[in-house]
C-alpha cells in the first residue's frame, strides 16, 4: 500500500473518529439532562461553529503524527510534494463531496419547510459535513486504489 | 469512465537504463512514485508535459515510450 493511499485510510479513520468524539462531547457535556433545545439556535448555532476549528486542528495534528510515525516506521522515501496524479485525486474528491454537500444542504433547508424544528435542521447540517468529509476520504482511497 | 488507450514501455526502458528504480524515475521526472507506479500499471494517463519528462529522463522520443492503441478506438465507432 502506497503512502498517498496510508494517508487517505488515516484521513478516513481520523475524520470518524473526531465526530464520534465531538458528538459524544457534545452530548454528554451540552445536552444531556437539558429540555427546550429544539427551537434554540444559539445553542445549535455554536455546536456546529465550535466543530469546524475543532475538525480542522485535529486533522493537522493527526496528519503530523502520521508523517512523523511514517518517517521513522517505512523504508519507502516520503513525498514532500504534491504532483499533477495527488492534486487530479484532490479536486475529484472534492468535487464528489461539494455534490454531497450541496445536495444535503437542499434537503437540511427542506427540513424547516416540511414543519420540523430548528434542531432537526442544525442535526442535518452536522450530518452534511460529516458526510462530505467522509465522501472526501472514501474518494481518494478508491481513486488511488482504481486510478484513471 | 472510457478504458486506457495509452500502452507504455515504462518497465523496459527503466531495465535498459542500469534497471532504474522506480523511485529514481520518479525523482528525475518531478513527480511522487505513486505516480510512477499508476502510469506503469497503465492506471493513469500522464499529462503531456509529464510524458515528455519521462521521454526526456529516457533520452528517448516520446513514441518510444507511450503509444495509443488506435484500433481499439476505432471498434467502439
Amino acid at each position: 500500500m502506497s503512502f498517498q493511499e496510508r494517508k487517505s485510510i488515516v484521513s478516513l479513520i481520523s475524520s470518524i473518529l473526531i465526530i464520534i468524539i465531538y458528538s459524544a462531547y457534545v452530548y454528554f457535556t451540552d445536552i444531556s439532562g437539558k429540555i427546550n433545545l429544539a427551537d434554540d439556535l444559539y445553542f445549535w448555532a455554536k455546536i456546529i461553529l465550535i466543530f469546524f476549528p475543532v475538525m480542522i486542528v485535529a486533522k493537522i495534528l493527526i496528519h503530523i503524527a502520521f508523517y512523523i510515525v511514517s518517517h521513522f516506521t517505512s523504508d519507502e522515501k516520503l513525498p514532500d510534494f504534491e504532483d499533477e496524479l495527488d492534486k487530479l485525486i484532490e479536486m475529484k474528491a472534492a468535487r464528489n463531496s461539494h455534490y454531497f454537500f450541496m445536495l444535503s444542504f437542499i434537503f437540511s433547508i427542506s427540513t424547516i419547510v416540511m414543519g420540523f424544528t430548528p434542531m432537526a435542521m442544525f442535526l442535518c447540517f452536522a450530518l452534511t459535513i460529516s458526510g462530505a468529509c467522509i465522501i472526501n476520504d472514501i474518494s481518494q482511497i478508491y481513486l488511488y486504489k482504481r486510478g484513471f | 469512465m472510457g478504458k486506457n488507450h495509452l500502452s507504455n514501455n515504462i518497465r523496459r526502458l527503466r531495465f535498459d537504463n542500469d534497471e532504474m528504480t522506480q523511485q529514481e524515475l520518479a525523482d528525475k521526472a518531478k513527480v511522487t512514485r505513486q505516480t510512477i507506479v499508476a502510469i506503469e500499471k497503465g492506471k493513469y494517463s500522464p499529462s503531456l508535459e509529464l510524458a515528455f519528462r519521462i521521454a526526456h529522463v529516457f533520452n528517448t522520443p516520446l513514441e518510444e515510450v507511450f503509444s495509443y492503441n488506435l484500433e481499439e478506438d476505432s471498434d467502439k465507432k
